[in-house]
């Protein structure tokens, strides 16, 4: 198989170089025999011209003897003859040297030369005699041998004419086997030409051609194997070519096709108005590639379109025009619009929610947060980078552990993981966060990414712990109906029984016992009708209270109280002197630990209460009530059961003790403890923690 | 055979002394009590119920509140119990002013109460009792 190196790397440079090669060779050839033919014309030319002398010559010889035979015989003109001579002499000189002025060429010829060499004695003889001034006297021997010489000069110009006419004959000869030869140099010449040039050229133009018209198909494929529309445009706004999405386009938007020629300014076809058609036409054929947006409104329709602008340069770098493409994006813009919607509504429904979603790729360990988690978690998108260690440190130490294997048991058991837990921010606040989520597994069934939303759950949290004291407090009130108003209840229905069932025992006794019951069910009755009543002192919602303020209402409340035991109370509310939370709870609580101090005086001193308030390092605030009453020892069990329903500091008091109880309850619905130190004989302290800072202030207030 | 029904020593436990001497009268009125003992302080009866039970023979009945200031009434089982595994045994009524359930179901399911019974107790209900075979130590 022939491999035609052209055909491999056909190019218009390489053709161009084998058409010069072969011009010129051919250039060369042609010159070449032109010389030949004009040097053999020359030649044939000049033999001829001597041959056309040594005619003459021969003539002029006869004419010269003839003459001079006249001469013997009758008057003649000596002048004419010997002018004849002159000429004759100077021709036959000429032959042997050249002579310009007769236009005689020397002649170059061995056989002529030699033949000149041979007759010239004869001409000389000749030419001495016609200058005898006697010469119309010539002897008969002189007149003989005048003939002879006349004679053997025309044998020899006759020989000089046949060496010639022979000459001309070979050279004649020789041309035509020369022409004979370049002709057929010529015709292998032509032939080679052909063969390799002519013949590649062809092929490469053929291969040119094909791989041109393939391009083209390929290039119009391209250019047609899309939506967008696509045109070029020369430096003077001609429209050079475009693809049939523009043709269609045009055909639609203004009803007229475009036409190859065009003046794209004046065909009404704008990029966005005509002013700024003009605009990106300079700018691009300026030398800029550039892209912009355009938004044009069609049949009220807002149409969105982008444009590619780009200059074309040819080899030299100038630039010869540009194409521009024009792509419908309208439909990527109202997505992208729908998108921002979407993601502005999940935003704000985040927001409103207060749920943030997160996507934790396990591989890497990098955890994405929605903006929602940030302000839940109370970090800076800008500073905080959200890792799983990162996430663990945020969550409370005690719910940390039980996390972090929840967690874990997902990935390996792939249960999608529910969890609650508590979290602390940076300012030491507490929320309460709900997390679910969603394990993705790869194919090699490894845990490769997890989602889920986090919830912040701290209002509903609070209001269910809420709920819980509430529900306690119900509880409460119901144990109080239970023992504190059925038990006086139950012993008056025994007292009843004992009356008439009893013979020997005095009725008068049994009766002072039911009308010490009666008293004791009314001191209960008494006290729950002081909560009720202190209930109605204050709105329910949570504010800062004014403890001194309380104080006050509660010393007018147990006023009796306060006289009957001559009782003495001591308060001091400067260091703290409000208190976040409820104004009935802080009522109650001064109301039962007053009475509670004021029971459990000492029977040997008159009862003294002392109570102060003070702000803890934590940003809560403390109140502690001492007294000098009989105290207890306390153990932990004591402790716990002082602040029990049926607690009580003395088995000698009679009254099942409600108020502890309240007190407490109430004291942990504000989200504070409340402890007790006390001693046998010497009085008891009670200290109430209140932990309340602001932001619990606000989500509680919430 | 009315021997047969009496106990040697019959315990009241309740902080309320009005409670303690109507109970009092009651016991007293079914005659099954050689003895009755009133305590005000739980602790006090527990020392005492010690005491008498180094006797094998004697036979005892404690009424017992739940509600008292120094030990509650279970708290005063739990001592009792260790006193029971000793083999020294003895019939006790959990009297309460509670209806709350949850106390209930507790007194019930104790091994040690025989009967919980609900205030104001009834003459009747301890006659029951006595006739009842929930009694622990029946006549011989």
């Amino acid at each position: 198989m022939e491999i035609n190196p052209l055909k491999e790397n056909a190019s218009f440079g390489k053709i161009r170089r084998s058409i010069i090669s072969s011009f010129a060779l051919t250039f060369i050839f042609a010159i070449l025999l032109a010389i030949g033919i004009n040097l053999t014309t020359n030649l044939r030319e000049y033999e001829s011209s001597i041959i056309n002398l040594a005619g003459r010559q021969r003539m002029l010889s006869q004419k010269i003897a003839k003459s001079i035979y006249y001469l013997q015989t009758s008057e003649q003109n000596q002048i004419e003859i010997s002018e004849d001579v002159a000429l004759w002499s100077a021709v036959h000189r000429g032959f042997q040297n050249g002579h310009e002025a007769l236009d005689i060429p020397k002649i170059e010829n061995r056989t002529v030369d030699s033949i000149l060499k041979a007759i010239s004695p004869y001409q000389e003889n000749i030419e001495l005699i016609s200058k005898q001034l006697n010469l119309a006297n010539l002897s008969k021997a002189e007149l003989r041998e005048l003939s002879i010489w006349e004679r053997k000069y025309l044998a020899g110009m006759d020989h000089m004419v046949e060496a010639l006419q022979l000459h001309i004959d070979n050279t004649i000869g020789n041309l035509t086997y020369v022409l004979g030869i370049l002709t057929f140099l010529f015709l292998i010449f032509i032939w080679l030409l052909y063969h390799f040039f002519i013949k590649r050229i062809i092929d490469s133009v053929g291969v040119l051609s094909k791989n041109m018209e393939s391009q083209s198909r390929h290039l119009a494929s391209i250019l047609e194997n899309t939506s967008d529309r696509i045109w070029t445009v020369d430096k003077n706004y001609t429209l050079i070519a475009y693809n049939s999405v523009f043709a269609k386009g045009r055909l639609d938007d203004g009803g007229i096709a475009p036409i190859k020629g065009e003046n794209v300014l004046e065909a009404g076809y704008f990029l966005e108005n005509k002013s700024k058609t003009k605009d990106y036409y300079d700018r691009v054929l300026s030398g800029t590639s550039f892209l912009t947006e355009v938004e044009i409104e069609k049949e009220g329709r807002k149409i969105f379109y982008e444009l590619s602008f780009n200059p074309i340069i040819d080899d030299h770098g100038l630039i010869i025009g540009c194409s521009v493409y024009q792509r419908d994006i309208t439909k990527r813009i109202r997505a992208m619009e729908e998108l921002k919607e979407s993601e502005s509504s999940l935003k704000e429904a985040q927001r409103i929610a207060n749920i943030g979603n997160w996507e934790w790729d396990i591989k890497n360990n990098e955890i994405k947060w929605s903006d929602q988690l940030y302000s839940i978690f109370g970090k800076d998108q800008k500073t905080f980078t959200p890792t799983y260690e990162a996430l663990l440190e945020l969550i409370h130490p005690e719910d940390r552990e039980i996390f972090d294997s929840n967690v874990q048991y997902s990935l390996e058991n792939r249960e999608d993981p529910d969890i609650s837990n508590r979290i602390i921010l940076e300012d030491g606040h507490l929320r309460h966060v709900h997390q679910k989520g969603k394990v993705f597994f790869d194919k090699n069934n490894t845990a490769v990414r997890m989602a889920g939303t986090t919830q912040d759950i701290t209002v509903m949290e609070n209001a269910r712990e809420r709920i819980l004291q509430q529900y306690r407090e119900l509880q409460n009130f119901v144990y109080i109906i239970s023992h504190n108003i059925r038990g006086p209840i139950s012993t008056l229905l025994s007292l009843i029984d004992l009356l008439e069932h009893n013979d020997n025992r005095d009725h008068k006794d049994i009766i002072l016992l039911m009308g010490n019951t009666v008293q004791k069910l009314d001191g209960t009755i008494k006290d729950l009708n002081h909560s009720l009543t202190l209930k109605n002192i204050a709105t329910i919602d949570f504010e800062q209270v004014d403890l001194k303020g309380v104080m006050e209402d509660i010393l007018i409340l147990i006023s009796d109280e306060i006289e009957k035991y001559h009782a003495t109370i001591e308060f001091d509310f400067a260091k703290a002197p409000t208190a976040f939370g409820m104004k009935r709870y802080f009522s109650n609580i001064f109301y039962h630990l007053i009475m509670n101090s004021i029971k459990h005086r000492s029977p040997e001193r008159d009862p003294h209460v002392v109570i102060y308030s003070n702000t803890t390092p934590i940003g809560g605030i403390q109140i502690v009530l001492s007294d000098n009453g009989k105290g207890m020892e306390l153990n932990e069990e004591r402790r716990k059961k002082i602040f029990n329903m049926y607690g009580k500091l003395s088995g000698s008091t009679h009254g099942k003790g409600i108020g502890l109880y309240l007190v407490k309850t109430q004291v942990e619905t504000m989200n504070g403890s409340i402890e007790v130190e006390s001693k046998n004989g010497e009085g008891s302290i009670f200290t109430i923690n209140l932990l309340l800072n602001a932001m619990e202030k606000k989500l509680l207030a919430h | 055979m009315k021997n047969d029904l009496t106990y040697d020593l019959v315990l009241l436990v309740d902080d309320d002394s009005v409670i303690n001497l109507v109970h009092h009268h009651i016991i007293k009125r079914t005659g099954i009590a050689k003895e009755i003992k009133i305590f005000l302080n739980p602790l006090e009866a527990l020392l005492e119920l010690r005491r008498k039970l180094v006797d094998n023979d004697i036979k005892i009945l404690i009424l017992l509140d739940i509600n008292m200031p120094e030990m509650d009434g279970f708290e005063f089982l739990d001592k009792a119990n260790t006193l029971a595994k000793e083999g020294k045994v003895f019939d006790l009524l959990m009297i309460t002013s509670s209806i709350d359930y949850e106390d209930m179901a507790k007194g019930n399911s104790h091994p040690l109460i025989n009967q919980y019974i609900t205030k104001p107790l009834k003459y009747n209900e301890i006659i029951n009792f006595v006739h009842s075979s929930s009694r622990l130590t029946p006549a011989p």
